[in-house]
């Protein structure tokens, strides 16, 4: 199974990394991104992944904001939200406001 | 005090002045009834044309040197006016009233003029201390509306700034960096958890100070922004080049952590493009908080709230000269240093 990680704090990734090796030693993490740019410059140049990590606070912005920008066809896994998080979602613009 | 109201004071003054003379017509005078009364009326506007006059000037002085410490300034320089004005005023009143009387009461000399000249000197003096008296007030009905609202916006930032202590976000990132941390490289988690417990132990009782010392502030920043170097990793540069001697300056507690927060939240802190943040003193009586300006792609409730906080704070304490300034590559933000 192919992943894809999209995280920009660097022990998270390292973190998810480890654990998903511990998880299941099939798994393949293609490669990871920390900004929406690098984000979007990977899915328009790379095949679909399996399934995809996303975290919402990206270095340059909300993630959400790559679903404007390309289309994204592989499911998301997202953090889980907390009951601080204020965030609401609105399906057909893709776009969040906290 | 409402403009009108003012108006309305002078002119009351005006008709004082006017019955007072109309009092003294004494049988013995020579003139007509009607002749009194268009007396009355010549003088009532003579005095009036003068009043209104010399406050109009004393108005307009306020207009270009406004503000306490010119009040000697303006009002000499009103004086200095407003005494030539009302001469000449009022001798083209009693020219009038001579014509109009047929009393020799006007007669060219020296007498005359050192006469009017120093009635001018009386009438300018209470008209302008009158005028001044008004613009006093107002002047002080606004200050203490202003700070009314300095007080208000601080106690709005001191809630905040108590809110922010128990606010979750920082806790929880910072937990969350720590958690990968432990397997990761646990004598980094160690380190983590120490600079953490500085973090925390300066929050929690920072509250308490108007004012504390630079040092201490920034030895706090030290440890508040190894947290956040921590979870950006490169993408985080921060330089902080401030003099030894400069420790000891004041500041008021938290307002470094505000700006650094700031910074973090609304730029971009990719490694391929990373948020670089500068504290240096500018000069023997600044601070400068400067980074490159790379806004993230989102609509927060803005910077401003925070910045407007530390401006009000400063104001209350005397020292109004926040500087911000905001270029297309830069934003910086300068501190007066208080000793």
């Amino acid at each position: 199974m192919t992943l894809f990680i999209i995280e920009d704090e660097y022990l998270g990734l390292e973190r998810l990394v480890k654990l998903l090796g511990e998880v299941d030693a099939g798994l393949t993490v293609l490669g990871h991104a920390e900004s929406i740019k690098s984000a979007v410059q990977w899915l328009q140049h790379n095949p679909i992944p399996d399934l995809i990590f996303m975290d919402i606070e990206l270095a340059d912005g909300q993630c959400f904001e790559i679903f404007n920008q390309v289309d994204v066809r592989a499911p998301i896994v997202l953090p889980p939200l907390t009951t601080n998080t204020r965030c609401t979602l609105s399906r057909s613009t893709a776009s969040t406001t906290c | 005090m409402k403009k009108e109201y003012q108006w309305l004071i002078l002119l009351a003054g005006v008709l004082l002045l006017v019955v007072s003379n109309a009092i003294n017509f004494g049988p013995e005078d020579e003139m007509s009834r009607q002749q009194k009364i268009s007396y009355l009326l010549i003088l009532a506007t003579g005095i009036a044309v003068q009043f209104f006059s010399v406050f109009a000037v004393g108005k307009w002085m306020q207009r270009r040197m406004p503000g306490l410490p010119f009040t000697y300034k303006r009002i000499i320089r009103s004086f200095a006016i407003s005494v030539p004005l009302l001469a000449t005023l009022m001798t083209l009143s009693d020219m009038f009233l001579q014509y109009y009387s047929d009393n020799p009461v006007y007669a060219f000399g020296w007498k005359t003029l050192l006469l009017n000249l120093t009635q001018s000197a009386v009438t300018a003096l209470y008209i302008l201390g009158l005028s001044e008296a008004f613009y006093h007030y107002d002047q002080l009905n606004h200050a203490e509306k202003e700070k009314d609202e300095l007080l208000r916006i601080n106690l709005m930032a001191q809630y905040d700034s108590l809110k922010q202590q128990v606010s979750p976000h920082f806790l929880f990132n910072s937990l969350n960096s720590l958690s990968s941390l432990i397997s990761i490289d646990p004598a980094k988690a160690e380190k983590f958890v120490e600079e953490m417990s500085e973090v925390y132990r300066y929050l929690l009782q920072s509250n308490q100070d108007e004012l504390t010392s630079l040092g201490r502030e920034l030895d706090f920043i030290k440890s508040y922004v190894h947290l956040l170097k921590t979870r950006f990793g490169e993408g985080f540069q921060v330089d902080i080049d401030v003099a030894e001697g400069a420790r000891q300056y004041l500041i008021p507690p938290l307002t470094l952590q505000l700006l650094v927060e700031n910074a973090v939240k609304h730029n971009e802190t990719s490694t391929a493009s990373p948020l670089r943040l500068r504290i240096f003193t500018e000069g023997s009586d600044r601070l400068a908080v400067v980074n490159n300006l790379q806004k993230r792609n989102i609509t927060l409730p803005s910077v401003k709230v925070g910045l407007a906080n530390i401006v009000a704070r400063y104001r209350l304490l005397n020292h109004p000269y926040v500087e911000i300034r905001e270029t297309e590559t830069e934003f910086t933000v300068l501190l007066p240093l208080i000793v």
